[in-house]
């Protein structure tokens, strides 16, 4: 009986001390309240149609003001709507190539690490070729011979990403592989797949997630690069990237609005996945909590 | 005579330890050296060393967790070295292991249940009922109640969690069951609730054990027989009562004189000896334990003594005893299969 | 005479969990010139009472009560100057492990010449001089070449060696080792142990050694304190205790150990498990795992009974004997 309390209170105080991070809650506020109204889009503005493109050229270039609070754009199109729609690609781009990231990397990094030999050498150089390029010049490359689309990006920076997430996984095998419990494991005879999925991947997952969570807000950053140069979200739809894209010519002659909102909405969103995935990586390991 | 369960011939297991980045001063680190023993069915064997002696690696060789150099391993009448993946998967059934630290051998993110259910799933078909039930009778046997089921290890105790780790190792009914340690780690009162649970699992499942340790007092009260250990060799194995009463290697002799005893009157004479374990990367000329030897000759410095008969059932590896019988054999192989013969 | 006195000593910790009361009064008598050893199992308060003696122990433990008496001053109220003053010089301290209390970056000869600069100012000559000296009283071969080698280059045994040179550089009068054997093989601890010995009858080195080991106690120690669950059960000369055990702790830790001849047999077993420490005991700490357990073992705690000048145990089984 005794014992159950204490788990009890362990569960609860990973969660305990993520919540009294205050840093990591406020973002987690943040990007709660980004995600709801990236869903909710249609619901929240009065303007869905412009978000999605509909231009309304009677509100060109109009300023922010009670209409437009961050103003319009140059075909008229509302920036709040714009924005809310446009979080919806932005969002969904850097989740997507985190996940893509982890779903390749971390079982062929498991793999390369438990069975090493020649498996793990050829794994490694494959990770040693993909990263010996800047990864925003190899997803740009990747992106044009694709062809510019919203899910042609996706790919191309997944495929730029994986290799750390096998490197992580592999290091983290490595040392998980050295356990007595592994050892005991094998000599009774369990196979080498169940020893993967039982008492490897489960020890892995925690690095992984929190590296996944500060990822998120790094892959948000590539992705609205690739659109701004335009290789990634096609018009009429819009993500952050495209609006900073489009505003960007009208910056100096004074229509600041169009390029700051998304500007601003990339940067704190970054911001706090960062702040969130440090969070999650205190909170899930102990020996850190008394730093605080 | 019927067929030990476990014989083991002649083993030997190098290990090459590269000492730079590229490996070109590449060293041989023998763990093990022409290794042979004997465990009948049933018995009890108490290997005994110090750290580095190569006892924890013989243990991991004979489960082919390492893959030995060269030498043979039969284990109930099969040989284990020459079986497939699949047949030794198999085999695995039948010889389990116990490792010294019960935290670090049991995954902290199981369960009791879990636990206690990894090797039936690896070796069984049970519906959810039956694998339940015959967790919980396990449990039973090493003294659990089902409380236990949905405890993670660090909600246990020391000895709970070796009961755990007990109940995985016998869940498949094994012949041979390697303890290595067992209560090494763990309190004085808890250890002896252990060895008494391990002694009364042995009369009711008819167990053999192979008891790797470095604590003589609880060795000799479990063991039929010990075998001492020094830097890869066997130096000297007798019955558990002989071995005690009349240890003949110097080896043996200075590890049962610094054991220490709770009986602050009973002192015996103690023999403390010079110097530490040699590196088993360079170990000494001929007998490896030489140099802090007080009986020293020249020939130990340059010869390996072969394993002498001094008694019907105790063997001593030590030129103090070339006078004994046996001249002609000159390994432990040879004795031990002639007597199978006779 | 005692040269440390250890009197009514509480620590306590602060946990998420809430307090763990570490140790629940503690006394005992360090006399001059003697080995004390100070034995229990996992949980006890060993390590906790000897970091306490130094003040070593970690920012959430908390002294709520006590005394330790160490030359006319209360080492627990001493300004942390004074401390430092006798951490060391007057008072030492072994660890378990001596290779993470030596420094990785130096040699021995290094660390050892940095203690004697720092308590005696002299030539360096005459420093190297007693560097060697004190590396070949521990018993290190061929101490020049030691004092060249960084600790990693040592076995676990010449580390602790040194460890040990390094702690008597200072000269002091009390040396606390807690474990200094317990990661050493049993051929190794036995050197150690006889260079605790001999050091004492030397140098008369008064020594309080933590051990959970009943056997190194009696073969190394002239007086025993026993703790369970942070209070002391039984206490007095090692000659005295190990043949008549009189709390039944005491008696069950000793009945536990396998004994040559015993083979086969079934071993005396304490049942249950230590307790944890986050509850506040009012009774006998081991009430709950004794086989002679009385109804008023649970309600307050035994006070000591005397079997003789040098023999003191906390249990009502002898406050009833004394009484009739």
């Amino acid at each position: 009986m005794k014992g159950r309390a204490v788990l009890r209170i362990e569960v609860g105080s990973s969660a305990w001390f993520l919540l009294r991070d205050r840093a990591a809650l406020i973002s987690m506020t943040f990007l709660i309240l980004i995600v709801l109204s990236a869903v909710f889009a249609p619901l929240l503005t009065p303007y869905a149609s412009q978000g999605m493109g509909a231009p309304d050229l009677a509100a060109k270039f109009e300023p922010p003001g009670i209409e437009h609070p961050f103003g319009a754009d140059g075909l008229g199109r509302d920036q709040v709507a714009r924005l809310m729609f446009g979080a919806r690609r932005s969002l969904s781009m850097g989740l997507l190539v985190v996940l893509i990231a982890i779903v390749i990397g971390a079982p062929l990094g498991m793999i390369a690490g438990y069975i090493g030999g020649w498996i793990d050498e050829a794994v490694m150089r494959v990770t040693d070729v993909f990263l010996a390029f800047p990864p925003l010049l190899l997803a740009i490359a990747i992106a044009a011979a694709l062809g510019a689309s919203y899910i042609n990006a996706v790919v191309a920076i997944a495929a730029t990403w994986w290799p750390w997430y096998a490197r992580l996984a592999r290091a983290q095998t490595l040392s998980i592989r050295e356990r007595a419990y592994i050892e005991a494991a094998r000599s009774i005879g369990v196979r080498d797949r169940v020893i993967i999925r039982r008492h490897i991947l489960p020890n892995i997952m925690t690095p992984i997630i929190v590296q996944g969570a500060l990822d998120v807000g790094t892959a948000i950053l590539v992705a609205a690069g690739l659109s701004f140069i335009g290789l990634g979200t096609q018009a009429p739809f819009a993500d952050w990237g495209v609006m900073i894209s489009d505003g960007r010519l009208f910056f100096l002659s004074g229509r600041w609005w169009m390029s700051t909102f998304p500007g601003l909405a990339i940067f704190l969103t970054a911001m706090a996945f960062n702040f969130l995935g440090d969070g999650v990586r205190v909170a899930a390991d102990p020996r850190l909590r008394r730093m605080r | 005579m019927a067929e030990p369960l476990l014989s083991v011939r002649d083993l030997s297991m190098t290990y090459v330890r590269r000492s730079s980045l590229f490996g070109r001063r590449a060293r041989n680190v023998a763990a093990l050296k022409e290794v042979s023993l004997d465990i009948e069915a049933g018995e009890t064997l108490g290997l005994v060393g110090e750290s580095g002696c190569g006892k924890s690696t013989l243990a991991r060789c004979l489960l082919r967790l390492l893959r030995p150099s060269s030498g043979s391993v039969r284990f109930a009448g099969e040989d284990l070295l020459s079986l497939g993946d699949d047949a030794m998967r198999r085999m695995r059934q039948a010889m389990q292991i116990v490792l010294q630290n019960p935290f670090s051998s049991l995954n902290p993110r199981l369960n009791g249940f879990d636990l206690i259910a990894e090797p039936l799933r690896a070796h069984r078909a049970l519906s959810r009922k039956e694998m339940r039930d015959k967790v919980v009778s396990l449990l039973a046997e090493v003294g659990l109640t089902s409380d236990f089921l949905g405890r993670h290890p660090h909600q246990l105790s020391g000895g709970q969690a070796q009961r755990i780790a007990l109940a995985r190792a016998l869940a498949l009914n094994p012949a041979l069951v390697i303890l290595d340690e067992p209560t090494s780690a763990l309190d004085v009162s808890v250890q002896a609730q252990i060895i008494n649970l391990l002694i009364r699992l042995q009369n009711q499942r008819g167990l053999t054990y192979l008891f790797i340790t470095h604590d003589l007092s609880v060795v000799q009260h479990i063991s039929d027989r010990i075998a001492v250990m020094y830097l890869g060799r066997i130096v000297e194995e007798a019955g558990s009562e002989q071995i005690f009463a009349e240890p003949q290697h110097p080896y043996t002799q200075a590890l049962l004189s610094s054991t220490p005893a709770p009986d602050p009157g009973g002192r015996r004479q103690r023999i403390i000896l010079p110097g530490t374990v040699p590196s088993a990367a360079n170990p000494p000329a001929g007998c490896a334990f030489h140099p802090r030897c007080s009986h020293v000759m020249d020939i130990c410095r340059t010869q390996y003594p072969a394993p002498r008969r001094t008694a019907p059932e105790h063997f001593v590896s030590c030129h103090l005893y070339d006078s004994a019988q046996d001249m002609e054999s000159n390994s432990m192989h040879n004795l031990l299969d002639k007597d199978a013969q006779q | 005479m005692a040269i440390l006195s250890v009197q009514n000593l509480h620590v306590q910790f602060k946990t998420p969990f809430g307090a763990v009361y570490a140790l629940r009064g503690i006394d005992f008598e360090l006399a001059k010139g003697e080995i004390l050893g100070l034995v229990g199992e996992t949980g006890c308060g060993k390590s906790v009472t000897g970091r306490s003696i130094l003040r070593l122990l970690d920012d959430n433990a908390q002294v709520t009560a006590g005394r330790i008496a160490f030359e006319n001053s209360d080492l627990l109220r001493l300004p942390e100057s004074a401390m430092r003053e006798i951490r060391g010089k007057r008072i030492a301290m072994i660890f378990q492990d001596p290779a993470t209390a030596l420094n990785p970056l130096f040699t021995i000869g290094q660390q050892l010449a940095d203690v004697l600069r720092a308590h005696a100012p002299g030539a360096a000559a005459a420093r190297r001089r007693q560097s060697l000296d004190l590396l070949a009283s521990v018993g290190l071969p061929d101490p020049a070449q030691t004092a060249k080698v960084y600790p990693h280059q040592l076995s676990g045994g010449q580390q602790q060696r040194a460890m040990i040179a390094l702690s008597l550089a200072a000269k002091p009068d009390v040396i606390i080792a807690d474990e200094p054997t317990t990661a050493l093989d049993v051929t190794i601890q036995a050197q150690i142990l006889d260079l605790l010995r001999r050091l004492q009858r030397e140098r008369a080195i008064s020594v309080i050694l933590i051990t959970h080991d009943l056997g190194v106690v009696a073969e190394t120690c002239q007086q025993v304190v026993v703790l369970y669950a942070g209070r002391v059960v039984e206490a007095g000369a090692v000659a005295a205790v190990f043949p008549a055990p009189q709390h039944p702790y005491t008696q069950g830790l000793l009945a536990a150990l396998p004994r040559p001849g015993s083979r086969g047999s079934d071993l005396k077993v304490i049942p249950g498990n230590v307790p944890s420490g986050l509850e506040r005991i009012d009774g006998c700490a081991f009430a709950p795992r004794c086989e002679h357990v009385m109804n008023r073992c649970r309600a307050r705690q035994p006070a000591f009974t005397s079997f003789s000048a040098a023999h003191h145990a906390a249990c009502f089984l002898h406050e009833a004997s004394v009484c009739g």
